[in-house]
């Protein structure tokens, strides 16, 4: 964990996990890049727009025996509505991500380097348009399918983040499934690859707690 | 931190109020003053068609709260659909739950079912007349094209009338796996049977009676047959043992008795015996005749209440040669039954009525055995016990006869019945 000043405002800007270079102000809502010593403010993160996912910054869970705790959000739009892709420190040390979309939920980790040949694949029968869904591909010795590829842009961050989130950010993102709801995605940025790999899982089986609450519910 | 469960705008076409129950998750609304279909991906709030009539009622209304599979769920939306061949309709309910997402709530012809969509993929689901979800094989019931025909509430899809989906619909009753392909994507949908009283119990409503039987409804005596037969089998096996460890009886009394022309009409008599508890009495004669009859009246004689059992024994036997081949007719022994005797002290008094009887009489004897096994009341028992195996097995493929009926994909031994056009 590490403690900054927000250039900004001053107040505490805390990095709980090593892989987060970025975060929001709680209070300011500065968006702050962390350097090797230091900070640096890279402008204003206007407010979210509210939404009823039902975990915020510091919901706690498990995934597979090892406990998480949410850090940092970004949320994407499309063309066809938005998600929330939530950064998790985990126990473990692992860059892990819990993606929250249409009422399901993933877990998946940033495979680091990102495996070339099979995203170039992905992103390939991306470009074929039509035809693509459906196609094959065989990643962690995993059979995948492609499901759905979308340009997303970010509408907003909060948190920490191991990547610089700020509003407007571009993205290319293909999702892949497996016949037992094994994940991956891929995630093509100007000049940049990322690829996840992980699964669905339910509500109940992360056992999450300091989980937000809503009137009624 | 408390979230605020509703969102509301105003309705770009009508200025009523619009509310927002899954603010985050719904990218078009229905306005519930004029109808319109509202984008809420943003807040521009942009009209996607404009209409001008009031919402009509559903069943169950939007907003109702109730809870099934143990899951607390709110009605957000409604879509009614038809098939574009049947003409069938159907009624689709979106419920949400912020923690566990979305279930589908459908009725058809006042069936119920609770769906949910399933993340996983399998490349044969469409295609394919059979699939294997779970370790557990989906027959294809139904392929067909449904048309959205009403939209009320809000959806985490852009909703339209007379969007069209291909459809395919899998049974596992009391589960079915519905496959929809639509021009951007394939999705699969697993549902399972829900009784109508389940439903009004969750939202406190009344619903419609329900007709026929739906293509997943759970047969009867589902899940239970083979336990059903299991019990059948076992209760035969039991009575059987029952009917071994009984046996040839317990003898209570044996006695022989000489007959000769001098003591033609004497009555005999056996020792006083003792039949312990209830049961049935056996009594066996042996009377070595040879080209004779006799008829022997038995009196089984209570000696406390002197109350009788009477039968009378009938008793020949001819043999002899013709034409070089041994004949033989009728026997030497004679069994008589009384059933049910009291516990007690008795006798048995004896009445032969010989025929010709030789000039040296004969040596007549007789045994009393109690408690002695009937194969005629085993039947009874057996027939008993298979009577409802065996009304369970034929409804229940009277049920899957009705079931596939409605089907154009019926397995062979349901199609009988089924004309050729």
């Amino acid at each position: 964990m590490k403690k900054f000043n927000c250039p900004s405002c001053g107040a505490e800007v805390v990095f709980n996990s090593n892989h987060s270079v970025y975060a929001v102000c709680k209070f300011c809502h500065s968006m702050i890049v962390r350097h090797d010593l230091d900070v640096e403010s890279i402008g204003t993160m206007a407010n979210l727009p509210g939404d009823m996912s039902p975990f915020q910054i510091g919901t706690e869970g498990y995934y597979q025996g090892t406990h998480f705790s949410l850090v940092g959000r970004m949320k994407m739009g499309w063309e066809d509505g938005s998600w929330n892709e939530w950064f998790m420190a985990t126990d473990d040390g692992r860059k892990g991500w819990l993606a929250e979309a249409q009422g399901f939920y993933s877990i998946c980790f940033e495979v680091d380097p990102p495996p070339l040949e099979f995203a170039v694949r992905a992103i390939q029968s991306q470009k074929q348009d039509n035809q693509f869904i459906g196609s094959a591909l065989v990643f962690n010795s995993q059979k995948l399918h492609i499901v759905d590829a979308k340009k997303a842009t970010c509408i907003g961050s909060e948190g920490e983040l191991p990547l610089a989130a700020p509003q407007g950010r571009m993205i290319v993102s293909v999702d892949l499934l497996g016949a037992y709801g094994e994940f991956a995605s891929v995630e093509i940025e100007t000049g940049k690859l990322r690829a996840y790999s992980g699964r669905y899982v339910d509500w109940k089986a992360m056992r999450c707690s300091n989980v937000r609450t809503f009137d009624g519910w | 931190m408390v979230g605020k469960p509703v969102k509301s705008f105003s309705c770009p076409a009508c200025g009523g109020t619009v509310e927002i129950r899954a603010a985050g998750h719904s990218i078009s609304a229905v306005c519930t003053h004029c109808s319109s279909v509202i984008d809420t991906a943003n807040d521009n709030f942009k009209i996607i068609k404009k209409e001008h009539e009031a919402s009509r009622p559903t069943e169950i209304p939007i907003g109702a709260k109730g809870v099934l599979d143990s899951i607390k769920w709110e009605v957000i939306g409604y879509v009614e659909k038809k098939d574009k061949s049947s003409m069938s309709y159907w009624d689709e309910y979106l419920l949400f739950n912020p923690y566990f997402g979305f279930r589908f709530l459908v009725q058809s012809e006042g069936h119920w079912n609770l769906a949910s969509v399933i993340k996983r993929y399998s490349p044969l689901a469409g295609s394919a007349s059979e699939v294997e979800l779970d370790r557990e094989k989906y027959s294809v019931y139904c392929r067909g094209q449904s048309v959205v025909e009403y939209v009320k509430g809000e959806f985490y899809w852009r909703v339209r009338k007379g969007d069209e989906d291909k459809y395919v619909d899998y049974i596992a009753p009391p589960r079915m796996l519905t496959v929809e392909k639509s021009r951007q994507e394939v999705s699969e949908t697993l549902a399972e049977y829900l009784e109508a009283d389940v439903v009004e119990k969750a939202f406190g409503i009344e619903l419609l009676k329900k007709s026929g039987i739906a293509p997943n409804q759970p047969a009867p005596f589902y899940g239970n047959l083979f336990t059903i037969w299991k019990i059948a089998g076992l209760s035969i096996f039991v009575a059987l043992l029952m009917q071994w460890s009984t046996g040839s009886g317990t003898s209570l009394a044996t006695s022989r008795f000489h007959i000769e022309p001098s003591t033609r009409d004497k009555t005999f008599s056996t020792l006083t015996f003792n039949n312990p508890k209830r049961s049935n009495l056996f009594v066996k004669s042996r009377v070595p005749l040879s080209n004779d009859w006799m008829e022997l009246g038995l009196s089984l004689v209570n000696e406390e209440t002197n109350e009788a059992y009477d039968a009378l024994q009938s008793i020949e036997y001819y043999s002899g040669y013709d034409g070089g081949d041994y004949w033989s007719e009728g026997g030497q022994v004679a069994e008589t039954s009384f059933s049910a005797i009291p516990a007690g002290n008795y006798r048995l008094l004896i009445d032969p009525s010989p025929g010709q009887l030789g000039k040296n009489g004969l040596d007549a004897s007789l045994e009393i055995k109690r408690n002695v096994a009937v194969w005629g009341n085993f039947w009874i028992i057996f027939i008993l016990i298979l009577v409802f195996p065996a009304y369970a097995f034929f409804y229940r493929w009277y049920f899957e006869n009705k079931r596939w009926e409605n089907s154009d994909y019926a397995p062979a031994i349901y199609r009988s019945g089924e004309s050729d056009d």
